[in-house]
Formats: structure tokens, sequence, C-alpha cells
């Protein structure tokens, strides 16, 4: 184990002892909701949930959540959105979520999806029959993906799109139109993975016009890619037969995979203008690959056929184990023994250390956090984010003045910080609306609050 | 869950009496036009500084920020203009609702855009100029061709307009003032009569420390008065924030179809701003008896713009019907039964529209369209609505 | 009299040997997409029920590229009007133009259709909405200035610039390079650098295995510029190869040089759409100066001349999509 990965192991043994400080275990068993013991859990706890068929979308909007399937002599905990014609099985936003264990199956959207969450991990849960995306990581930073098994899914099985900093480990993706796609993302490593019998195995992709203009830093390590070759799928047709691709992504490492049964090649490196013609020029993408880097990879009958690889009207009669149809700079391939290999020229050998060799993990040593806010300015900010809206220091707005507040409660704060946490009516609700419960900011920011309150809120 | 539904009505009893209290209850007192006094205060939701300017504060800065503003649930919000002081957004407020900035001293900002209706005016289509009223009884006078925006988190707007034409808001402000069917007058013109009044004076003079007034104060104080209106403390953002309770099942469900990719309302209605503030086709028909309304493309030339207008915010739409540019939906339900059906349905085939690529029929079923809607009244917090002023500085009556 | 460039091909009018000339040159010229604003600003048309031919009629319709229902209408009154008289090579020529300069602007629409995209990678989507209306008329366009441009060949003997005309409706294809070679050989002055131009991007576009050279793409694409100095379409591409094969300083200076061009009126379009590319290409190289003076005088432009397109990329599948740049900002890197 290195230094960076006993600083990670440390940093997560950490988490998850001060989660477990106050943390709790949730259970939900067949027949109850997943979404009410989410909906009851806080930062650090783990929602339990025990085998059965449970026909909901789980949603999960706070941070720190993890929530966990049983598994029991194989039998897990089933998200089926058939009957219900829902469209996703799992969506979370919120930051350090962990969704493990569980079998998501027949939704019309996404099975498992993060939207703009970071410190994110999803593992050991099996997706199938997905209209979109299986598992689909969106805008997130520092996240793990592994041990998932994927299948049917009419886009990717695993799509990491426009995100930094995320590992996918160990998980299996067969009969989807992609296997794994990274697209427009920084800082990613596709290790130990299966992915068999979909239309392309791993492609790692930039796709013009979308908000970031480049990709690069990607691993493609030591997966077992087979027979890629699917034609179940329309929006893939033209494609097919591919086992990895690389287009337009810099410095992507491709080591110690075994590749095997691909119709048109093993590996495809391709420029954004040997992609597809689909797509507008977009002048802000740099279109080549550059330090794309093959090697220690086991090639077995790739390129027999050469349907659909070609570009502009010129097609190649076969294609073969390793394919680039990109020119780019710094490119190199390390020869294994028997393997076939179109436009590698000018490629230049590997050194004997390639760019990853280092690299055990994307994943962040601590995670993104927000800017960084003492106590007592966490305290004044909430003052004017939430209370300000109804009252003002000394006269009346929504809710009686402060000054009142501060009378009533001088040498008390843990009375306020209770009493806003649950408040109860002082006056006739003529004068005043009732005020909301803030029992969502925590313990002890109200306390802090309310010392804010008590002794610094002055004229405003 | 137990008690959703009281939860739920508790909710609704909190909004209704915050809307109902803002409304009666006046920050300044019954005053004549030469005792009214500048409020030293911020506006709810600013904090004053050491320097008497007024900086908005959220909890959403206590998140992560957006990379490249994706948008997002927990995340920091964007840029925003904030820092002026409290004195310089309170003579904005007086100016709002003075119509001694029109040339006819008949129409202020706040006859289309009155605290009444939420910071709009309740109109399909707005009246300029000679108008009569308030509201949806605004009669006579000038047919303006698109309906007023509620005024909401201005702050963090790039463009404004229905068709994003003005790149400031001093620009947008600016082209209300010159418009012949609106306010009809020039930046001299309109100086002048502020210059005149005594009370504008002396206000002038404490919150920009001037002896002469100008043009540009004028538009500054418009400016931040307008950018002190936020909306970010609903129900739903309570929810974000933590606040499970906030929202009952169905809302919640609401959500959920809301932010899935299949029915892509998040992807232009990006929270936490619920609107991307892009331009986007999306083929509603015009209204009728009205010309089809090109939008963006009169503005830019652009013909893939043709129809084309500013994404709005959804914050407060269940308070501001009707919907769309020219208030073709006077009910959430139509608005939302339009973008549920194959694309380009409202328009001829032949209109030559680029419809944006988001529109794409969800076949939403009518439950979820119903949940859709519970979850768009979330989306209400009017706490910071401004108070009505009891007299102006021009002794011109108050529009209320 | 005009000088007509075709050498072999007889005129049956004086007429139609004008309109024949104009559609020579536009090819010519590479889509210079001459825009006559004041001209298409002086009528108001709807597409004519009858579509008798009238020359006067179907220029003006053509004038329009922010209206894609008059660019149709004036192709269709040439095509028509093509269709009449087989023999007439000046009628045909016409056609290719006006056909072709329909294409020109459909294909820059059909870059705000990516939402198409979208529905093409979900397979519930029925077949006939995988092709938008856009689209499926370009495609036909295609076949149809296909079958023009062979048809002359046929009735006529073979020219340089014939063969031009065919490589450039196939566009950057392996199947255009033989017939571009040989334009190039022959080189024909009123080419004015085309055919080595299209040589060049089909060099670029092709990986090397399948005939593609980047140094060969830089040569003949500075043999373009040669014979065509002011071209900024020719210069933009230029600079990208070069920046490729790492020679920034050079390529940067012929960035800088599009900013001293002065376009005619015909040229605004093309040099507006070359300026928003070059900009963004001198962001990519880290010269946001230069990126922004390039767009500061592309915006000039637009607002000097309302009709002239704005033709910014939209973003595809832009999940959010809160920055689908349909406003003057730029996408953020």
């Amino acid at each position: 184990m290195n230094k960076s990965s006993l600083t990670r192991a440390f940093f997560w043994i950490c988490c998850l002892m001060s989660a477990s400080l106050g943390a709790k275990e949730i259970p939900v068993k067949s027949g109850e909701s997943i979404q009410d013991a989410i909906n009851s859990a806080s930062s650090g706890d783990i929602v339990r949930v025990m085998p059965g068929l449970y026909q909901e979308t789980v949603y999960i909007d706070r941070d720190g959540i993890t929530l966990q399937g049983v598994v029991v002599n194989g039998e897990r905990a089933i998200l089926d959105g058939e009957k219900l014609g829902l469209h996703d099985g799992i969506i979370a936003s919120g930051h350090g979520v962990i969704i493990e264990g569980f079998h998501v199956r027949n939704y019309r959207s996404n099975g498992i999806t993060t939207q703009g969450a970071n410190n994110f991990r999803i593992r050991n849960n099996i997706v199938e029959n997905i209209h979109l995306y299986g598992i689909f990581p969106q805008f997130g930073k520092n996240g793990l993906v592994a041990q998932n098994i994927i299948s049917r899914t009419s886009d990717a099985g695993i799509y990491v799109g426009m995100s930094e900093n995320v590992d996918i480990i160990a998980n299996e993706v067969f009969e989807n139109a992609l296997g794994i796609e990274a697209e427009n993302s920084h800082s990613i490593l596709i290790e130990a993975n299966y992915a068999h019998d979909n239309a392309v195995g791993i492609p790692v992709v930039i796709i013009p016009g979308l908000q970031t203009k480049s990709g690069a830093d990607v691993i493609v390590r030591n997966n077992i890619v087979i027979n890629n070759n699917s034609r179940l799928f329309k929006r893939s047709m033209d494609r097919s037969g591919r086992g990895i691709t690389v287009t337009a992504v810099d410095r992507v490492t491709i080591e110690g995979n075994i590749v095997k049964d691909h119709r048109s090649c093993g590996i495809c490196v391709h420029s954004m203008t040997s992609m597809s013609a689909a797509f507008p020029v977009d002048a802000a993408i740099e279109p080549e690959p550059d330090e794309t880097q093959i090697a220690n990879n086991i090639f077995v009958n790739n390129g027999y056929d050469a349907i659909g690889l070609g570009v502009a009207g010129a097609t190649l009669e076969h294609g073969a184990d390793v394919v680039s149809l990109a020119r780019g700079k710094g490119h190199c391939y390390q020869a294994t023994q028997g393997a076939t290999t179109l436009g590698l020229s000018r490629w230049a050998e590997c050194p004997s250390t390639l760019n990853a060799s280092g690299v055990q993990s994307f994943q962040l040593t601590e995670p993104v956090v927000s800017k960084a806010l003492s106590p007592a300015q966490k305290a004044q900010l909430t003052y004017h984010a939430v209370c300000s809206g109804c009252h003002a220091y000394a006269h009346t707005m929504i809710g009686p003045p402060m000054m009142v507040v501060k009378a009533l409660y001088q040498d008390n704060p843990e009375g306020l910080a209770d009493w806003i946490a649950a408040p109860t009516k002082k006056r006739p609700i003529e004068d005043y609306p009732a005020m909301p419960p803030q029992n969502y900011l925590s313990k002890e920011l109200r306390l802090d609050l309310a010392r804010y309150i008590l002794n610094e809120v002055g004229v405003d | 869950m137990t008690s959703n539904t009281a939860v739920n009505k508790f909710w609704l009893t909190i909004v209704c009496h915050a809307a109902a209290l803002i409304l009666s209850t006046a920050l300044v007192v019954r005053a004549s036009a030469a005792e009214i006094q500048l409020s030293p205060h911020c506006p709810p939701y600013f904090r004053l500084q050491a320097d008497n300017s007024c900086t908005l504060a959220s909890l959403y800065d206590t998140y992560p920020a957006a990379h490249e503003r994706w948008g997002g649930y927990r995340v920091a919000l964007p840029a925003r203009r904030d820092g002026f002081s409290p004195q310089q957004i309170d003579l904005g407020r007086y100016l709002f609702f003075d119509p001694i900035l029109s040339a006819d001293q008949d129409l202020s900002c706040a006859h289309c855009h009155h605290p009444n209706f939420t910071l709009a005016d309740g109109l399909g289509t707005s009246i300029g100029r000679h108008g009569a009223g308030l509201g949806p009884a605004r009669q006579g006078g000038s047919a303006l061709p698109r309906s007023a925006p509620p005024l909401w988190n201005l702050a963090f707007q790039q463009t404004f307009f229905w068709d994003s034409r003005a790149a400031t808001l001093e620009d947008q402000i600016e082209t209300v003032l010159i418009t012949e069917e609106e306010m009809a007058t020039t930046p001299d013109e309109m100086v002048n009569r502020v210059k005149a009044i005594p009370a504008y004076r002396r206000m002038f003079q404490e919150a920009f420390a001037t002896e002469e007034i100008s043009y540009t104060q004028v538009l500054e104080a418009l400016v931040a008065f307008e950018t002190s209106l936020v909306s970010l403390s609903s129900r739903y953002d309570l929810y974000i924030h933590g606040a499970q309770d906030a929202l009952n099942n169905q809302e919640l469900n609401g959500l959920n179809i809301f932010r899935s990719f299949a029915s892509r309302c998040s992807q232009c209605h990006t929270p936490p701003l619920f609107t991307s503030g892009q331009l986007a086709t999306t083929g509603v028909p015009a209204p009728i008896s009205r010309e089809f309304d090109s939008g963006a493309q009169t503005a830019t030339g652009e013909p893939s713009l043709r129809g084309a207008f500013k994404v709005p915010t959804l914050r407060n739409i269940t308070l501001t019907a009707p919907y769309m540019h020219a208030g073709q939906f006077s009910t959430l339900e139509e608005a939302i039964t339009f973008y549920n059906a194959e694309p380009g349905h409202a328009v001829h085939a032949e209109s030559g529209l680029t419809l944006h690529w988001h529109m794409n029929n969800p076949n939403l079923r009518k439950d979820e369209l119903q949940d859709l809607i519970a979850f768009l009244g979330t989306l209400t917090d009017t706490t910071a609505l401004p108070a009505v002023p009891d007299a102006l500085p021009s002794g011109i009556a108050v529009p209320k | 009299m005009i000088n007509f460039p075709l050498r072999d091909i007889k005129l049956k009018s004086n007429t139609l040997n004008s309109s024949a000339h104009w559609a020579l040159r536009s090819i010519i010229l590479l889509l210079a997409l001459a825009t006559n604003f004041a001209l298409a600003d002086s009528r108001v048309f709807a597409c004519p029920a009858d579509t008798t031919f009238d020359m006067a009629t179907a220029e003006i319709l053509l004038q329009k590229p922010w209206d894609t229902e008059a660019l149709a209408c004036g192709a269709q009154l040439y095509i028509a009007d093509a269709d009449k008289s087989p023999d007439d090579i000046a009628a045909q020529l016409a056609a290719v133009r006006a056909n072709e300069r329909y294409m020109y602007y459909l294909d820059k629409i059909v870059l705000y259709e990516l939402g198409y995209l979208i529905n093409w990678y979900v397979d519930d989507v029925p077949e006939e909405k995988k092709l938008n209306a856009p689209m499926h008329a370009m495609i036909l366009a295609q076949q149809e200035q296909l079958r023009l441009v062979r048809h002359m060949r046929d009735e006529n003997r073979p020219s340089p610039e014939l063969d031009y005309f065919e490589a450039q409706t196939l566009g950057v294809s392996a199947q255009a390079q033989p017939l571009l070679l040989k334009a190039v050989a022959a080189d024909p002055h009123d080419l004015a650098g085309a055919a080595h131009a299209q040589l060049s991007e089909t060099y670029y576009t092709l990986p090397d295995i399948l005939g593609g050279d980047l140094n060969k793409a830089v040569s003949m694409m500075q043999a373009a510029g040669k014979r065509s100095p002011e071209n900024p379409r020719y210069i933009r591409i230029l600079s990208g190869y070069l920046s490729e094969l790492d020679r920034d300083e050079q390529a940067i200076s012929k960035l800088r040089s599009l900013l001293e061009l002065t376009p005619t009126q015909s040229e605004l379009q093309l040099y507006t759409d070359q300026l928003r590319s070059a900009s963004e290409l001198a962001k990519r190289m880290d010269e946001s100066q230069l990126a922004s003076q390039l767009n500061g005088t592309r915006q000039d432009l637009l607002d000097e001349h309302p009709y002239l397109q704005n033709r910014k990329v939209v973003s595809a599948m832009g999940h959010f999509g809160s920055n689908d740049p349909r406003t003057a900002q730029s996408q953020p890197k």
C-alpha cells in the first residue's frame, strides 16, 4: 500500500468513525417504503433494506446517507419501476452518498443517477433493462462505481458524464448499447471490469457542444473486454464491433486488458473528425487525442471484419487488434506478440513506466467540501439567510422584532435553540403567522444561532 | 408518514399569512412626501456590512460551488449583484412606485410589477401608457405584445426581457423609459422631473452623497431595489436544506418527475434558480387574435431563434398566472399539458421553428402531471415582497 | 459581356448567361454567400403557388438566408426551370447554385436541430421522427445536386471545373479525392484555390492509413491561400492544421491576419462565421486576448449588419443545458 492509499484509507476510517458516533441504522423490510426510511435518516445514517420487491423511486437529497440493500442468501432488495411506470430507480443529489446492494430494473429513465453530487460511492448493485443509463453519475467530483452488474440498458451501462476523479472498478456490463462510457471527464480510472456483448465495450469520448470541452487522464486497466458486437440497439449499430475506443481524449492509458473477439477492432483510437459526421464542428475542442499509451494487453481475434470501420467514405478492408484513425502527439504502443495493428506506424515504443503507472486511484484523499466557515460565521450567515426574512431587530416584519425575542431568552440560548426547532404559537395567529420549524438546522448550529441572536444581533 | 396532510396544511397557512401580513404591513410610518425617510435597514435576507452595503445571505452558499455553472441541488448560488446601501435600495423602492418616471406621469414600474400581483400584473399581455387600474383589472392604454415577468431573483440574471435583448438591468430599465408605448420619456426629461422635487433631492443626497441627481444614479437606485427582490426560501429550499417534512409525498413525486431525464424539466428550469437563463424555442402558439411573436429572432437576426424566449424562473410560478410570454395558458395544468405532447404540435408544421432539443414528449400520465403541479407549488416564497409606500416624493397617488 | 468561365458550354440567352455566370462564380468562390441585404429587404414573398420561373423573384428569395422557406422556394424555382429545359446547361448550373445555397444554410440550421440526435439514440422514437424536415431536405438536395452535376458532365467535354463541382457535391470524402487531384493538376484560374482547399480537407480528415496526410493538408491549404489570399476560411483552417503540428507561432499569426481583412458585403457571412471558429481556436491555444479581439470584431459585424447570422455551435445532448449557447455569450471552456 503506498502513501496515498494509506491516507485515503485513514480518511475513510475517520469518516466511518465520525459517522458512527451518532449514526443509526434504519431497517426497511419488504412491504415498507425505502423512502420513508431515507426521510428519517440524517447524515451518517445507514438505511438497510431487506430483500423484497420495492416499487418506488428512491431519492436522496441530503448529505452523508448510506443506502444499503442487504443481500440474504443471494436475495436482494429489488427496485422495479415497471408496474408504476417510474422514471428513475435511485436519484441522489446529496454529497457523500453510498448506494449499494440493490437490484434495480425496468425504469423509464435511469437506474441509479447522481446529479451534482460529490464524494459518491455506488457499488454491488445489479441494474437491468433501463431506458437510458444504468448507472449515471453526472457533474460529480470524487466518486466510486464498483462491483455492479449492469445489462440491457439502451444507452450506456455505466455513464460518467462531465465528472472528475471517479474510479470505475470491477463491474460487469453486458448487453448494453455501450458498456462503460466516460464522456468529457477528467481523471477517471476504469479498472478490472468485465465488458462483454455490448455494441461497444469501453468508449472514452469527447462529445462536442457540451459545457466541458475536454477530457483527459483516463486509465483503462486490467479489464476483460470480450465480444462487443451487439446489434441489439439501433443507437449504436454503426459503431458495434469495437472493444475499447478513445475519441480525442488526451492521456488515455490502456494497459493490461484482455481484449477478445471484436468484429472491427480491439482498441480503436479516433480523432473528432474520424468519429461521426452528425456532430457540428466545435472549434473549442482540440480534435486529436494525445499521448495514448497502449501496453501489456492481450489480444485475441479482433478485426476479423471491417464493417463500419472507416472515415469519410474510405473504409478499411479489415480491422485489427489495435487501429488508430487519429493523429495527435506522443502516442506509444508496446507490441504484444502476434497482435495486429493498423495506423500505428508512427507510434513510439512505450517507456517502461507509463503515465498512469503510479496511479492506484483517482479518488481524492479528502472529500470535496464547501468553503470553510467557522461556527460563528455559519450562525451569522444562517441568521441573515433564514431569520432576517421575517424578523428585523427593532421593527415588526412578518414576525416580531428580535428585540422582543432577546428580552424573552436573554440568558437562555439553549431554550431559544430548542424553541426554533419546534416553535409553538406565542401570540394569536392574527398578529403573526406561525413560524416554520427550523429543525433541519443541526443542533449545534441552532445553538450557535441562538447565541448569535442573543449576543450579536443589534441594529441591523 | 403519519401527518403529511396536516404538515402541508400548516405550511400553506404560513404562506397565506405571510403574504397577507406583508401586504398589510408598511415599513414606513404614514408620512407626507416631505417627511419620507429612507430606511437604514437592509431588506429581508440581506446583511448590513460595516461599509453600509447590503449583501445577500443564503444557505445555498454553504454548499460547494457548482462547477462551470452546472446547477444542481445542494450547490452554491452563482455570482450575484448586491452590495447596494439600504438607502439606495429604499430610494429605488420609491422610484419604482413613482409614475414621475413616465412622460405622462401615469405609469410606474409597479403598474406592471406590483406586489399585490407577486411583482407582475396577472395579465396575459401587459398594458403600458395611458392604462388605468392595476393587475387583471388594468385597462385602456397601449397594448403591449408580451407579459410582464415577475421580478424575482434578478440579481442572478445575465440577460433581461423575454427575448434576452438587454444585457444589463440598466439597459432593461432604459428601454422601458424610452419606449413610446410605455414611459415614453427621455433620460434627460425624466431626470429633470425628479430633480424638480425637493424630497428626491434630499433622498438622493442621502443615498448617493451627491448635490446633483444624475441619470446613472436613478438607474442605480432602481437596480439596487430590483436586485433586492429575492425568493430563495420556499418550502422546496427548506427541503433541500434538510427539512424533510417541508414537502409532502405528492410534491416529492413531482420533484422526481421534474428532474427525471425523461421529462427534462430541470434541464432548462435548472435549480437552484429554476432557470438556465437561456433562450429556448418551445413552439407555444400565438395568443388568440395576435400575430406569432418571433421572439429572440427579431432581437438577434438569428433564424434558429425564431420564436425563442428566455426560460423563465419557476419560483413563485403558482402565483403568477397566466403563463408563457403572452399569457397563452391560464393555468399550470394547461402549461404542463402543452409540454406533454409532441414537440411543435401547437404551431404550424411549416413555421420553420427550431425547437429546443429538450422538447421531447415525455408521455407523462395524468397523475404525474398533477404531481408536477403540486411540486411547482412548493417554489412559492414571497417573504421579500416589498412594502407599497404610503406616499411618494412626487406627491402623485401611489399605485395601489 | 461577362467572361464566362466554363469554356465549352453554349448558352441560350443573355438572361441565363448572367444567371449561369452568377451560379459559377458563387460555387467557385466556395459559397461566398453573397447576400444583397438591401435587395432582400426590398420585397416580401410567400413562396409562389404557381412556379412560373421568374429570375428576379427567385433571386430575391435566395437573398434571405435567415428564411429557410424563402431559400427553399428560390431553389425550387430554379430547379423547376432546369427540369423544363434539360439541354440548357446554364439553367442547370443556376439550379445547382440555388440548391447549393439552400443546402449551405440548411446545413447550418441542421446544427441547431441536434435535439433530434437525442431521439436518434432512443429506440422507441418512430422512424419518421428521426429524420427531421431540414435534414431530409438536405439529403434530397444533395442527391439532386449530384444528379445535376453528373448530367452536366455527361453532356459536356470533361473539364476541371466540372470535376471540381462533382467533388464539391461529394463533400470531404475519399470519393472526391481523385476528382480533386485532376482539378488541382489543371489548376484553372477560376477555381481560385477551391479545389486545393477541398483536397487539403480530405487529406486532413482521412486517417493516414486511408490516404490522409497532415503535411500535405498544410501545403495544399497554403496553395489554396496563394490563389485566394483573402479567403478567411482557408486562413482559419490552415491555422488549425498548423497548431496541430505544434507550429503555434505560425498558427497564431495566421489568426491575427484575419483581423486585417476587409471583406466585401458578399463575404461578410463567411467572414463572421470564420471569426467565431478562429476565436475558439485562439482560446484553445491560450491566446485569450486574440480570442476576444476576434470575437469583438465578429460582434461588431453582427451589430452592424442585422441580417448576418450568428451560427453558434449548439450544445448537443447537453444535460442541464444551462450553457446552451443561444445567447451571445460564449460557452465556458
